[in-house]
Formats: C-alpha cells, sequence, structure tokens
C-alpha cells in the first residue's frame, strides 16, 4: 500500500521532477520520445521509486490552477465557433 | 503462425476477425520486441503479461460521424468516446486466443497505473500494429480512413505475424501541408497554441511537442483530477456557506457524476481535431 509522504519531502523535490515526466511530450520521428518512469526518476534523484511515484502524482494534479478547469468549458465553447469539421481553411 | 496447411484463413486473420465481431472496427497486431524498443521497463507488454510475444490491438469506440458536428462543444466530449468498445474487444479476443489456440492471453489494463501513467502505451502498440501514426495533435495516433481512433489491446504468449508500423505517415494530410507552406501553421497547431507546438520539415512532422499538463483541465474538465481538486478546495474553504458553493456548485456536480457514470469523461477536448482533415470524406458522406 503505497504511504503518502511527507511535506518537506515533496517539496524539496516537486519542481525537479515535473520536468522529468510525460507532462511535456516531444515527438521527432525515430528519436525516443518519452519522459522518465518512476524507477527512472528515482534513480535521477536518489529516492526510492515509491517516493518518486507518490511525488510525480501529487504535483501533477498541483501543477494546474484549479481556475483551469472552470475556464475550460468557456474555452472550448469560444474555440469550437460552429467550426466545421475537416475544413482547414489553408 | 501465418500458414495454414488447411488453406483457411491464417490465425492472424482468424484473430483479428474475431475482433471485429467484438465490435472493433479495426484490428492490428504488433510485435512485442518493437514495442519494447520504445516502451520503457515496467511498461512493456511483458511486464503485464509473462512472456508475451505479442498484442492484437482492436481500435473502436471512436466518435460518429454526426458527433463531429454537435451544436455546441459540450455533447461531442460527453459522448465522444465510448472507452468500453476497443476494450471489450481485446477481452473478447484474449479469450478467444486461449480458447482457439491454446496460448496465455490477457488484455492491457487501459487505465492508468498511478497518476498519469498507463500501464503502458496503447497507442505506442496502436502504432507499431500499423492502425495510424503520430500526429502532430498530441501524438495522438490518426488512422488514415477513421481519423481519431481509440484502442484496447490483448497481450498473448502466442507468437503472430506482426503488421508493423505504417511506413507512410498519416499525418500531416496534404491539406495541412499547403496551409504550412503557405501560413507557417497547420490546423491543430492553430487550435491550440497552449499545448502544441511544432513544425513541418519537407512534408514531413520534424518535431512535435505536446503539454499534456496544459491539456488536462481542456481534456479532463470535470473528471478525476477536477474532483480531487474541487474536493481539497472545499476541505480547505473554512466558510460553510463558501464550502455549499463548491460542492453543490455545478462543475463539483458533474464532476462527481464523472465518477459514477462515464459520460462526462473525455478523451480529449477534441478542439485540435475538429479542422483535421484526416478522415473527412468519411465525415462527410452522411447527409
Ligand atoms: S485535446 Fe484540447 S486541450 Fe488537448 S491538445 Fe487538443 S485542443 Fe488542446
Ligand atoms: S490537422 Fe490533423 S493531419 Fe493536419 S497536422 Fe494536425 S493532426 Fe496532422
Amino acid at each position: 500500500m503505497p504511504q503518502p509522504i511527507s511535506a518537506d519531502l515533496y517539496n524539496r523535490y516537486r519542481d525537479l521532477v515535473l520536468p522529468l515526466t510525460n507532462a511535456t511530450q516531444r515527438y521527432e520521428p525515430g528519436m525516443p520520445h518519452r519522459g522518465l518512469t518512476d524507477a527512472e526518476i528515482a534513480a535521477e534523484l536518489g529516492v526510492t521509486e515509491a517516493v518518486a511515484r507518490e511525488i510525480r502524482c501529487v504535483a501533477e494534479l498541483e501543477s494546474v490552477d484549479i481556475a483551469c478547469y472552470f475556464e475550460a468549458d468557456g474555452w472550448k465553447e469560444a474555440r469550437f465557433g460552429g467550426a466545421e469539421p475537416g475544413e482547414t481553411g489553408g | 503462425m501465418s500458414g495454414d496447411e488447411t488453406g483457411g484463413p491464417s490465425a492472424e486473420a482468424d484473430v483479428k476477425r474475431e475482433a471485429i465481431r467484438a465490435g472493433a472496427v479495426l484490428a492490428g497486431i504488433a510485435a512485442v520486441e518493437d514495442i519494447d524498443r520504445f516502451a520503457p521497463p515496467g511498461h512493456r507488454p511483458g511486464d503485464i503479461l509473462r512472456g508475451a510475444r505479442s498484442v492484437v490491438v482492436t481500435a473502436g469506440g471512436q466518435p460518429t460521424r454526426g458527433s463531429w458536428h454537435p451544436g455546441s462543444a459540450r455533447p461531442q466530449a460527453s459522448v465522444g468516446y465510448n472507452r468500453s468498445i476497443a476494450g471489450n474487444s481485446a477481452y473478447r479476443v484474449a479469450h478467444y486466443v486461449e480458447d482457439r489456440f491454446g496460448y496465455r492471453a490477457m488484455p492491457c489494463p487501459s487505465g492508468q497505473v498511478a497518476g498519469h501513467y498507463p500501464y503502458a502505451s496503447l497507442k505506442l502498440m496502436a502504432e507499431m500494429a500499423g492502425l495510424g501514426t503520430r500526429s502532430m495533435a498530441g501524438g495522438v495516433i490518426l488512422n488514415e480512413t477513421y481519423g481519431l481512433l481509440y484502442f484496447g489491446a490483448a497481450l498473448t504468449t502466442m507468437p503472430l505475424q506482426a503488421d508493423g508500423p505504417l511506413a507512410t505517415p498519416v499525418c500531416p494530410d496534404q491539406a495541412c501541408i499547403r496551409q504550412w507552406e503557405k501560413k507557417g501553421t497547420t490546423p491543430c497547431l492553430e487550435a491550440c497554441p497552449t499545448c502544441l507546438s511544432g513544425q513541418l520539415e519537407d512534408g514531413r512532422i520534424g518535431w512535435m511537442e505536446y503539454r499534456q499538463d496544459l491539456c488536462f483541465p481542456r481534456a479532463q474538465t470535470t473528471a478525476m483530477d477536477s474532483f480531487q481538486k474541487l474536493l481539497l478546495a472545499a476541505m480547505a474553504e473554512s466558510d460553510e456557506e463558501r464550502r455549499k458553493m463548491i460542492v453543490c456548485g455545478s462543475h463539483f456536480t458533474r464532476a462527481v457524476r464523472s465518477l459514477a457514470y462515464s459520460a462526462e469523461l473525455s478523451a480529449q477536448c477534441f478542439e485540435c481535431l475538429r479542422r483535421c482533415p484526416v478522415g473527412r470524406r468519411r465525415r462527410h458522406e452522411l447527409k
């Protein structure tokens, strides 16, 4: 059963963990394109895999401001704007 | 396993037909060694089913063509994606492989193993099974005929002839290449500059970057993350009346409904692919 980690431990590593994850995904054909696994993050930071996983999971949630969730529907409807599917206008 | 002395269908064709019978619109086969070239340890087929050699990837549950013509964005996000069809057909295929051929098989868990990380990448499996290729739109797999598809997978110890990745990328479409040459953008990049960036080079994807963290609130507006964040906000709110407004408000109500019934869960918000030309012909051939 995963144990919650201390806030101290989390705060120490939070900002280091996210850039290593799949939060940003880059794709270049033929190149390896992935973030690190929890085991790889753990090795990078010198913590256990379980600790790396807990930091990542909390950070994934914390990194996005709740306001983004409230604003999302408005953005989608504005973006939608009656677009015809597949008409690129190009 | 592809040869058949009786002249009957090959094992591969047989397994794919079973997937179609079970509701998939397409099925393909990937070799585990192809997947392992990209998937990291801990997220490979063999980590899920010991001794896995092949993956039968099923595709389906995509938006109906009519779903691409909604009156507003939200209805499509509510019904656009049926997560059970590809998974169910993979489940059926797994049983079929065991009963008919006597090899171990199991459906690949389609959910997350922890946080935003999946057990294994179904996109990678679909790509290696030749069902489509990575797109500029966040790397989702686009299929030439259907455009956006969703995937399930059955892992098996059975050696099957793999379809392998497609030789020609589906994305970018010719119309996007023309738009890139004229305006330096594509329909998907134009739709979502927050999450998507990239470049076409010589009519192909040069590079693409996708911000999953920024996509989450739009693609999964009322899903699990939203529920957790609102729950935390409500717990931290000392004012009883304000707490009530959070918990009884429409956003939290939708988030709770998402947990109880998946109609509010979406795969993505569709805006990046709304103007994507791939699969356009199919979408427009209906009245
Ligand atoms: S699903 Fe929505 S938020 Fe995500 S990349 Fe596409 S348009 Fe952007
Ligand atoms: S609009 Fe579709 S085909 Fe065109 S670049 Fe974007 S994902 Fe690729």
